[in-house]
């Protein structure tokens, strides 16, 4: 019983122990931490918008022009495969005297 | 300049008005959140926290309650976040430590060491403070208002959202609870 009695008197004591405590003054140099905390926030939110957007101009840059090349070159394969086709005629229609006869069927 | 005033000044982008605000309730966030955590290092780190905060969700003070309330409130939550993250960290170490083969400790709980404390009374504090983390939240941020931040019954139902009846009844509980959880240490 007495035992319990003391350990309830140091419980007290403890219970007070926080009674005075003090203000404790913070680092003289939490603003510029904090500022500098906000600069580099900002620039982390500003990559996120800005990168995508230049990756999306340079691929759209890039389809166009490869679908510029794309048809120059096929544009350009047509007509040489049309000249040789006439050739091929020509030289067809000369063996055989075919000039000059229309068909009429 | 009012509180209202420097809410507008943040709000629109001026840096100054914000660091007139930081230096305005630096103090008393930073004792705040020291209350809890009992750790200058940590304390720092989670007062930086709490103003990255307050400059990210300005706009959305609406000025219901005073600008100090808001302050508070958010420097409670911040700390009892990191609290419970901490407390998180400690269980998955203590998991590791059973299939760690070494029993090596990989985390190490923050030792009591708070300079507001008078050297007298470092040993009881340190005592108390063990006992403090014990409470449940609400107990333990009306007792550490009270105690560390010297806030009236009015002024921590305002920033707890209660009102002054139940803080009471808060602060009763938790003077009962840690006596009773001191009593048993010092009688074992």
């Amino acid at each position: 019983m007495k035992n319990l009695k003391e350990a309830e008197k140091q419980a007290d004591e403890a219970l007070k122990s926080i009674d005075n405590i003090q203000s404790v003054d913070v680092n003289e140099f939490l603003y510029t931490r904090i500022k500098n905390r906000i600069d580099d926030l900002d620039g982390q939110i500003e990559k996120p918008i800005i990168w995508p957007l230049y990756r999306l101009a340079a691929m759209l840059v890039f389809f166009i022009a490869i679908n510029i090349i794309s048809y120059n070159y096929l544009l350009g394969t047509n007509t040489s495969n049309k000249s040789i086709k006439t050739n091929d005629l020509n030289i067809f229609s000369e063996d055989y005297n075919l000039q000059g006869i229309q068909n009429n069927y | 300049m009012s509180d209202q005033e420097l809410v507008n000044a943040v709000t629109g982008g001026n840096m100054k008005a914000f660091e007139q605000l930081v230096n305005t309730y630096k103090k008393s966030v930073f004792n705040t959140v020291l209350g809890f955590l009992r750790d200058v290092e940590n304390a720092e780190e989670v007062t930086q926290d709490v103003f990255l905060k307050i400059y990210e969700t300005i706009g959305g003070f609406k000025g219901e309650a005073k600008l100090s309330t808001w302050i508070y409130r958010i420097s409670v939550n911040q700390s009892l976040d990191y609290l419970r993250k901490a407390k998180r960290k400690k269980r998955f170490a203590t998991l590791l430590s059973l299939f760690n083969s070494e029993n090596e400790v990989i985390y190490q709980p923050v030792n009591f060491d708070h300079p507001g404390v008078l050297m007298e009374n470092k040993e009881k504090a340190a005592l108390l403070f063990k006992a403090i983390d014990e409470l449940p939240d609400k107990q333990k941020t009306a007792f550490l208002l009270q105690k560390v931040e010297h806030c009236s019954q009015q002024k921590i139902a305002e920033i707890m959202q209660l009102n002054e009846g139940a803080i009471e009844s808060l602060l009763t509980r938790a003077k009962l609870n840690l006596r009773k959880s001191l009593t048993k240490y010092y009688a074992s």
